[in-house]
């Protein structure tokens, strides 16, 4: 049942156009929460988890007005 | 995906309190707990008290309750001033127990907690509050609780659109929290950010974008204006050097001008070397006062004398008072008291340091060294300004023989002449273009950029507008990656919401038709609430069955294993469900507690106790003071008495107990 989790956060990521890695980066921290291994609170993990995601997402930065 | 999680419920005793003092475990070994038991109390025994009790443990709400609330678990007959609700539990294998003390006199109810297998660590004078381990707390917390501590309110809330428990217990289950807790995590990420920058939105990007193009632009201009003339001046530079070289020529081929022009021009370039050395010289000795004037040169004299004369500085510094403030006796020989060293202190402060005297020294012995004789010293500068003069007047003179020659040789030869004018025209356009240059050295920095030609300024300002520039279109990268992963994250949950919710109203259809085959109740959708398809709600019967159904599919579903605590499972259902449900009864959870009541033994408890092979436990706890009861209760071994509550554990007397005058609680 819980791979329906994994398989909504790859579906949303392929409809926003990103690539697959943002899936598996997202993937990796819902699991890491999911099983305790990490906490929000953990300022330093969660840091590192959002650079990572940062990292994987892509946007336009062609800013016109 | 997730690792197992396990709690159970070991037992739980209760003392001084509401519902009759007792102590029940489920225990069947060191191990395992029964998976179904059955706790059978008649009204006014304190059932409703006894899982507000367990709702309480678990939680650790009781902290916040008022003093009427807590006053309101005091025993009605003897009442005493303290009393106490221990519950006893393991989770993943690990023993915890809960207690809440209740101190009735200032309406307060204290909790203990410990883990391991000894509950006699309890220190009641220490209040160690509500500290069960933290990852179990995701369990036991007042939300979640209900849903395993459940009874007939919750069941028709789930089905209740102004609630949205249903929704609740799924997003608890199946741990979608986890997708907020990203997705705020992404907002504290950004909202981090936003504080340390200074400009954030579309304006401020634009503002600082074309304050950059200005800048380029501008400074491409001013580059660009003063290459042309560099470039200019260049060309020029290099004809001026042809027609000298030209101009030279044309002399050197006139044998009559040639070897005197070379020995003026050479005597000019010596008179041109010496004017240089002497003004050297002069800057030099100018940078001497004594050597402007013979009076100063005795003033400074008269200084160095006076400093003599005053024994400045004294060979004696500040420093040696300090000191000797600090010594028992003084030079005197008489012993130094208090305020004798704070005198000694303070005069100190008049005396010269150790930096200064050396600075003092330093200008005595310079002064010595350079003003032997003063009106000898202003004798010499006086001497060296008229040998710079007179250099003056060489080059004066050396300059116009070059240029009587030069003449001379230019009214005989026109061209010559020519080529002069020439020359002197350039010297004047080059010196022009030079002045023009001039401003792109400019450092004022005052001015606005569009009258600012000074190239080193603009350069500054551009590099520190870049700056600013990359400092917003990084905020804008962020805040587009910050929209998109929080677009993207409740996508997700959307997305899995929606299959979870599917899954689930079909799981719990087909059970809902396996416990009542001939009722065509059914879930149409699952969101806040479940919605019955067709009607707004059922019976209380159906409600339950629908609820239970749902429940059921849930723990089914998740790789959690958590005790079913139910008030009067069986009370409100008809007798044919009745069955249906105590037949499914062992597939809700790994641990089944019910309260009921002797009403409802028809139809559930044989069913029940079939579809879990026999593995159950029975329980009868009644109040103290019916002498029939007691009576019966004597026939029994399994029997533990207290103050006020009987606790029977057996089948028989379970199923043979009825008590007629059942009051309400």
């Amino acid at each position: 049942m819980l791979k329906i989790i994994e398989d909504s956060i790859k579906n949303a990521v392929i409809e926003s156009g990103q690539d697959e890695s943002l899936a598996n980066a997202l993937i990796a921290w819902f699991r890491e929460l999911a099983n305790q291994n990490e906490s929000i609170d953990n300022l330093e993990a969660v840091e590192r988890r959002i650079a990572l995601v940062m990292d994987k997402t892509r946007v336009d930065i062609n800013i016109n007005d | 995906m997730t690792k197992t999680t396990t709690l159970e419920i070991l037992g739980w005793s209760t003392r001084g309190l509401r519902c009759p003092d007792y102590q029940i475990t489920f225990e069947k070994d060191n191990e395992n707990v029964y998976p179904v038991t059955l706790i059978q109390m008649p009204n006014g025994t304190g059932k409703t008290t006894t899982l507000s009790l367990l709702r309480a443990a678990l939680s650790g709400e009781a902290e916040d309750w008022k003093y009427k609330k807590v006053l309101s678990y005091q025993k009605r007959f003897n009442p005493t001033s303290f009393g106490e609700f221990n519950v006893y539990l393991r989770y993943n294998g690990s023993r915890i127990t809960i207690m809440m003390y209740f101190d009735f006199e200032e309406g307060k109810v204290r909790y203990f907690t410990t883990t391991g297998s000894d509950p006699s660590s309890f220190s009641l004078g220490k209040d160690n509050g509500f500290r069960p381990p933290k990852d179990c707390r995701e369990i036991l917390n007042p939300e979640f609780i209900n849903f395993f501590v459940f009874d007939g309110e919750l069941a028709q809330q789930l089905l209740d659109p102004e609630f949205s428990n249903a929704e609740k217990a799924i997003e608890y289950l199946y741990q979608l929290k986890y997708f907020d807790q990203i997705k705020n995590a992404v907002k504290s990420y950004w909202d981090r950010k936003v504080s340390s920058t200074t400009a954030t939105g579309k304006k401020g990007y634009t503002q600082r974008k074309q304050k950059v193009v200005f800048l380029e632009e501008r400074l491409k201009q001013l580059k660009e204006e003063k290459a042309v003339l560099e470039n200019e001046r260049k060309i020029k530079k290099q004809e001026l050097l042809a027609l000298k070289q030209k101009y030279e020529d044309k002399l050197a081929s006139n044998a009559k001008v040639r070897q005197e022009y070379e020995l003026r021009k050479t005597a000019l370039e010596n008179a041109i070397k010496e004017v240089n050395e002497l003004t050297q010289q002069v800057i030099k000795a100018s940078r001497s006062p004594h050597n402007l004037s013979e009076i100063i040169g005795h003033s400074v004299i008269e200084l160095k004398k006076s400093m003599d004369k005053l024994k400045l500085p004294e060979s004696t510094a500040k420093e040696f008072f300090m000191e000797l403030a600090e010594e028992p006796v003084c030079l005197c020989g008489r012993p130094l008291e208090h305020e004798h060293r704070l005198y000694i202190r303070e005069r100190a402060t008049h005396y010269l340091g150790s930096d200064e005297m050396t600075l003092l020294n330093s200008i005595k012995s310079e002064i010595t060294n350079q003003i032997e004789d003063p009106s000898k010293c202003s004798q010499e500068y006086q001497d060296l300004l008229e040998k710079y003069n007179k250099a003056i007047e060489r080059r004066m003179s050396a300059a116009t023989q070059l240029d009587v020659l030069k003449q001379d040789a230019e009214s005989g030869d026109s061209e010559l002449a020519d080529v002069q004018k020439r020359i002197e025209s350039l010297n004047n356009e080059i010196a022009n273009i030079e002045e023009r240059l001039k401003i792109y050295e400019d450092k004022d920095t005052e001015l606005p950029d569009e009258r600012t030609f000074g190239i080193s300024v603009i350069e500054k300002r551009l590099e520190e507008a870049r700056e600013r520039l990359a400092e917003i279109t990084e905020t804008i990268t962020i805040k587009r990656k910050t929209d998109q992963l929080t677009a993207i994250i409740q996508l997700a949950l959307d997305l899995s919401k929606e299959q979870i919710f599917e899954h689930i109203k079909n799981e719990a259809n087909t059970r809902i038709s396996r416990l009542m085959p001939y009722n065509h109740i059914r879930i149409s959708k699952v969101d806040r609430a479940l919605k019955l398809e067709g009607q707004e709600a059922g019976s209380m019967g159906e409600t339950l069955s629908v609820a239970y159904a749902f429940m059921a599919t849930l723990y089914n579903g998740v790789e959690r294993q958590i005790p079913f605590i139910v008030d009067s499972p069986a009370n409100s259902i008809d007798n044919n469900v009745r069955t249906q449900v105590a037949e499914h009864i062992p597939k809700l959870s790994k641990q089944f507690i019910a309260f009921t009541i002797s009403s409802e033994r028809g139809s559930f408890v044989l069913p029940l106790e079939r579809a879990c092979n026999g593995d159950i436990q029975f329980f009868t706890v009644f109040r103290r003071g019916d002498p029939s009861l007691e009576e019966l209760a004597k026939k029994f071994s399994n029997v533990t008495y207290t103050e006020d509550g009987i606790l029977v554990a057996d089948r028989e007397f379970f199923m043979n107990f009825h008590k007629e005058s059942e009051a309400d609680e």
